[in-house]
């Protein structure tokens, strides 16, 4: 036997070594040494299996599955699950493509290309420490971002955040731990926008209407992309928490819904628009600052609803600085608006309608309906000189408001602003709409009443075939506040957050580095403006993911690096997760119990079960708030009554929808003795709804199916617009109030003495006017060009940035006009370099016609990727040069930026999939 | 544990043990060492098994032409050489960045990623090694938490095979099992280990020249490669007649 081994490998193999006793002993002493059991295998104890029962799909079949981010829309998508993986994905296929009454919720790339996300190699699999952190100092600070990094056990890391947050509450206090996350998990009611402004009698009025129109998004868990709250109700426990307050992406909406409300009490959040079926009576729509096959290209929108109007014989202007694909889709109009100069053109647009007043305005409507217009119809206590029509007619400033005013600042030709005016006259089927996007700019805080304006002046409410809307995404064209079906509450109490400190979003970095606090009188308030010393110990990113998506970049870096800790919550190596001192892993939708969350279309509810395991040692929020809640000595069982199933059950077992009365609510699931069994769940009655649990959990979607002349249309505000002194608005007037003192007043309070109750041009430093070093004469200054911030197919905000299919397919470039290019020697391609004083970030350029000369569009949404070397940000985020501008109402201006460019003369950038997402700097070393 | 001894030759008492039974233990002792240097973080405990003659011994005698063995070897002797802290240390960071992240790992250990050219885990192709390992009565002891095709359990179970047939060998010695044992062996090296593993090494390679790992992964593939060639010609005799 020996000899035979010996020969058959020709001597090589070693007779000495097959008798060494000794090896063989140590070989057989291995068993069991591995120290990582991840590795190892365990015996099952079954009999062989054949190779039949091996077939991978055997035992598969296709479950709902989550995509669980805010793109603005929702959709279904399924996965094939075979021995608990999810090997493949598909979407909505169960019913006809074209049917408008059910129409299909196709999921988008984005959505379908969730298993790149829940498999990804890069998935955090374990708590990680950085290697050069410090107890309660944090060590070497500096070395955040760049540092190695030690693998934890859960144990170690619940220490770690432990004993950092108690050193910060006992020698500090709450204020000193900040938690990024959106402002309306900050109080109990999971509004606290309006709770913080409680003590305000007119938002207390209109809170109810409020909080029953939101879709979903200041209930619990609506939008489940903003989750964390389980964490905070352990941080409020402790004493509350430093929050920070902004716009978001609601721009000036949301300025106006927190700080002006009169106008929201005119307006509300999203307008007076009508749903998708009614809106088939629309012959023309005119459309703000949208592209949904851009944003939002799943769900359907786009192709569902608008292109049933474009089939039905409507007509579409889409006005914005750059060509929107969607309008490709319907054959639309664009009107190239310089971006931040929307206001201007409208106001241009009602000077034209005043032109022509007898064709075009519904002087009837206006007369019954609106206030602050004209001197003869004031709110009480208003300026009838300072009425908008007097500031349009050039009775304020001595300026008429005319097209050729507007066109010279808009870049809107007149006679074109002329034409919008006559498709916005009485005599036209015409409906507005219109995303926050154009109010997403410094200094566009009269936007809303600008925009309300115009069909107030041509009569286009509370009947079919007209109306107004505001809304991003999947919730446009369609009354989408007021729902069909809804999901209920998960019965776990949110604890009141006692900090006053909200960081504002247009300051926050700067504040957070120079350990100061800006004060403007409270939550939403702009009474003074008072800077005081605050210092921050500790930022836990528990929730939203910040330090990306808010203006100033570069500065996050300095604050991260500032503060004594910083932990971080992720599912991936994202950049508040790199730049962090304890990264803790959190499992994904797909990992946990499952969910069930609201479609942003009003019809429509989204459900599903468990799916996969935990993938590694990532682990759900609950788990994770339980866990630490048990380090601090806290009662676990007070925070969080209900497990995560149960939690879930709650939802499903009270969410309702409507009988075919349209009125009567009715509970929405139908749950048997059988399955509260199944579910172990003990705190509910079996109950009749519409669809049975289990064909719920497997179909993953319950949707309202329209019938033409159903009781489910909805022309919003019709009973105010039918009969206004029976049925008046919440405003002081009980009208529209197209004029706002509040606004004049916070805006002066913040030292914009110019400042009306109308609307009017205002200047600031970064629109048009801030391109120029000398406005009057128009010299350009060092930054001369406009930028803005468009959605992109890529991501949804700063989610998916990481995932190669969408990398690939999207390659986010600088968009930059023919023109603009030509001067520059700039072809597409290059590498450029985009800069001003807020950062500086590489890019390749796509020269296109489809964006606005001087106007350039750097799509939102890269992960920062900082080459210290050479100071610049190679991910491109644009944020990395938005700037931090806390003007006026502390609008986040993304829409409204300016810069310079050149062609980079270092090395060229590789393609955004060619390269590694982060870390470039730590590989470039090496 | 005793796992250190120098090289004693004497004669045991079991014919099998004398023979390919030694192979089997050895080959057995291979994959395990293998996969604890991939799959778990270094720490003493592994360098004090490296540098121990056993190690090196068996290196050199089943690979005793094999530049990848002798590159190995070396590295195994700088750590011998070099301040022992310092070593680990740097050993350590090595491991974290290649094979552990949380930053982009420039070779992802799963064979799901050089089988499909996607970089991802839990693919058809994860499922069809769980089936390997299921037909043998294996499943990764965090089944579905972890992704099966990961190099160190591949290499674990390859090492739990070579256990099972020396096992058999040494024991029933049921000549229908050791050839079914080494059969699935063959097949699990050529369908697997061996598709794909050189692959990594190259990657590897790339993301760390000439480092420890670069080293270790290009030893591990040549090994996979050697002991297909080992049981082609050998396994017909593990059964003892």
């Amino acid at each position: 036997m020996e000899n035979y081994v010996i020969e058959q490998t020709e001597g090589k193999l070693s007779r000495r070594a097959f008798l060494q006793a000794g090896a063989l002993t140590a070989a057989l002493s291995l068993t069991g040494c591995s120290t990582n059991e991840e590795n190892t295998l365990a015996e099952t104890g079954d009999a062989p299996i054949t190779d039949e029962e091996l077939k991978p799909d055997a035992d598969g079949k296709w479950v709902p599955v989550s995509c669980w981010h805010n793109c603005g829309g929702r959709c279904l998508n399924l996965g094939y699950v075979s021995d608990g993986v999810v090997i493949r994905q598909k979407t909505d296929d169960t019913r006809s493509e074209e049917d408008p009454l059910n129409p299909q919720i196709r999921a988008c790339q984005r959505g379908r290309s969730h298993r790149q996300t829940v498999y990804a190699p890069e998935r955090i699999k374990y708590p990680m420490k950085r290697k050069h952190w410090e107890p309660l100092t944090g060590g070497q600070k500096e070395l955040r971002g760049k540092d190695e990094w030690v693998r934890i056990s859960w144990d170690e890391a619940l220490d770690i955040l432990a004993s950092e947050l108690r050193n910060a509450y006992d020698n500090y206090g709450p204020d000193s731990v900040f938690c990024p996350i959106i402002q309306s998990h900050a109080t109990p009611s999971g509004s606290g926008v309006l709770t913080a402004s409680a003590d305000n009698p007119m938002l207390s009025k209109i809170e109810k209407q409020f909080n029953e129109n939101q879709t979903g998004f200041y209930k619990d868990e609506g939008i489940y992309a903003y989750r964390g709250w389980e964490t905070l109700s352990v941080l409020a426990s402790l004493g509350g928490y430093a929050i920070s307050q902004g716009t978001g992406s609601g721009g000036a909406f949301v300025s106006m819904m927190l700080s002006v409300p009169n106008l929201l009490a005119s307006f509300t959040f999203s307008g007076y628009g009508c749903d998708r079926l009614t809106n088939m009576q629309v012959e023309n729509f005119v459309i703000f600052g949208s592209d949904l096959a851009w944003s939002a290209p799943g769900a359907s929108t786009t192709y569902r609803t608008l292109l049933q109007y474009k089939n039905g014989g409507a007509n579409f202007v889409f006005v914005g600085p750059n060509y929107p694909e969607t309008c490709g889709v319907v054959d639309g109009k664009w009107i190239p608006v310089r971006n931040g100069m929307d206001t201007v053109l409208l106001m241009g647009i009602a000077y034209a309608m005043l032109e022509e007043e007898d064709e075009l305005i519904d002087w009837d409507f206006m007369d019954t309906h609106v206030v602050g217009f004209d001197e003869e119809h004031m709110p009480p206590d208003g300026d009838p000189s300072l009425c908008y029509k007097n500031q349009l007619l050039g009775k304020i400033d001595g300026i008429p408001k005319t097209p050729e005013w507007a066109s010279e600042l808009c870049g809107v030709d007149a006679e074109t602003i002329r034409e919008l005016a006559r498709i916005c006259g009485k005599k036209n089927k015409t409906a507005f709409w219109t995303t926050p996007a154009p109010s997403r700019t410094h200094a566009g805080f009269y936007y809303p009443q600008a925009y309300y304006t115009i069909p107030c002046l041509g009569g286009h409410f509370g009947k079919a075939g007209h109306g107004a809307g505001m809304g991003g995404k999947d919730a446009s064209f369609d009354a989408a506040d007021v729902r069909l079906v809804s999901m209920g509450t998960s019965g776990i109490p949110k604890i009141r957050n006692n900090s006053p400190i909200a960081y504002k979003h247009t300051e926050l970095w700067e504040s957070i580095r120079d350990s100061k606090y800006i004060d403007t009188g409270g939550f939403a308030k702009f009474e003074k403006r008072e800077v005081r010393d605050l210092e921050c110990h500790v930022i836990l990113n528990c929730g939203n993911s910040y330090f990306c998506s808010r203006e100033g970049q570069f500065y996050a870096v300095e604050a991260f690096r500032k503060v004594d800790f910083v932990a971080t919550y992720a599912m991936l190596y994202e950049p508040q997760a790199q730049y962090a001192d304890l990264i803790l892993p959190l499992s994904t939708d797909w990992e946990r119990e499952g969910g069930i969350v609201d479609g942003r279309s009003r019809e429509t509810l989204f459900c599903n079960g468990p799916i996969i395991e935990n993938m590694y040692e990532g682990q759900s929020d609950q788990w994770i708030a339980t866990k630490l809640a048990e380090k601090l000595g806290m009662d676990v069982s007070t925070l969080f009554p209900y497990t995560e199933k149960e939690r879930l059950f709650n939802q499903i077992i009270s969410a309702t929808t409507f009988d075919d009365d349209g009125t009567t609510v009715v509970p929405l699931v139908t749950v048997t003795q059988e399955d509260l069994e199944k579910w172990e769940y003990s705190f509910g009655e079996p109950q009749e709804g519409k669809i049975g649990l289990q064909e719920l959990m497997e179909k993953g979607y319950y949707s309202i199916t329209r019938k033409e002349g159903d009781s489910f249309s909805v022309i919003k505000g019709k009973p105010f617009f039918d009969d206004p002194e029976a049925n008046p608005l919440p405003s002081p007037s009980g009208k529209i109030e197209l004029y706002s003192d509040t606004m004049m007043t916070a805006l002066k309070n913040m030292g914009i003495d110019e400042a009306l109750p109308v609307p009017m041009f205002l200047r600031s430093d970064t629109g048009w006017d801030g391109t120029f070093s000398d406005f009057e004469n128009r010299v350009k200054g060092d930054y001369p060009y406009q930028f803005f911030t468009p959605h992109y197919p890529r991501g949804s905000h700063f989610v998916f940035d990481d995932v190669p299919w969408l990398r690939e397919a999207f390659a986010s470039p600088a968009f930059i006009n023919l023109n603009d290019a030509k001067e520059k020697g700039v072809e597409t391609g290059d590498t450029i370099l985009l800069w001003n004083e807020n950062g500086r970030i590489l890019r390749h350029a796509a020269v296109t016609g489809r964006v606005r000369e001087g106007c350039i569009a750097i799509p939102h949404g890269r992960w920062l990727n900082l080459d210290e070397t050479n100071n610049v940000d190679i991910g491109g985020n644009s944020n990395s040069l938005c700037k931090p501008y806390p003007y006026g109402l502390s609008v986040s201006g993304w829409n409204s930026n300016i810069c310079n460019f050149e062609k980079w003369d270092g090395e060229p950038l590789a393609a955004d999939c060619d390269r590694p997402v982060n870390n470039y700097t730590m590989e470039g070393e090496e | 544990m005793e796992r250190h001894s120098r090289a004693e030759s004497r004669e045991t008492t079991s014919s099998n043990t004398s023979g390919c039974g030694y192979l089997l233990a050895n080959r057995f002792y291979m994959y395990t060492l293998a996969g604890r240097l991939v799959g778990d973080e270094p720490n003493q405990d592994l360098i004090d098994l490296l540098v121990e003659d056993t190690t090196k011994d068996l290196v050199s005698v089943f690979m005793s032409n094999s530049s990848e063995a002798h590159r190995f070897l070396a590295k195994i002797t700088n750590l011998t050489t070099t301040d022992g802290n310092a070593a680990l240390d740097s050993l350590m960071s090595s491991y974290m960045r290649l094979f552990v992240g949380p930053a982009k790992l420039p070779a992802p250990l799963w064979e799901s990623v050089y089988a499909t050219g996607q970089k991802l885990l839990f693919q058809e192709h994860t499922l069809e090694v769980r089936s390997f390992y299921r037909r043998e009565g294996f499943l990764p002891k965090k089944y579905r938490h972890v992704a099966d095709d990961h190099i160190a359990i591949e290499l674990n179970f390859m090492a739990a095979l070579a256990k099972k047939s020396f096992d058999e060998a040494c024991g029933e010695n049921n000549g229908d099992e050791i050839a079914r044992l080494a059969k699935a062996q063959i097949s699990f090296l050529r369908e697997h280990l061996t598709t794909w593993v050189g692959k990594l090494a190259d990657e590897i390679e790339a993301a760390d020249p000439n480092g420890f790992y670069a080293a270790a992964l290009s030893f591990i593939s040549a090994w996979c490669s050697k002991d297909l060639e080992y049981c082609l010609s050998t396994s017909c005799m593990w059964h003892q007649d």
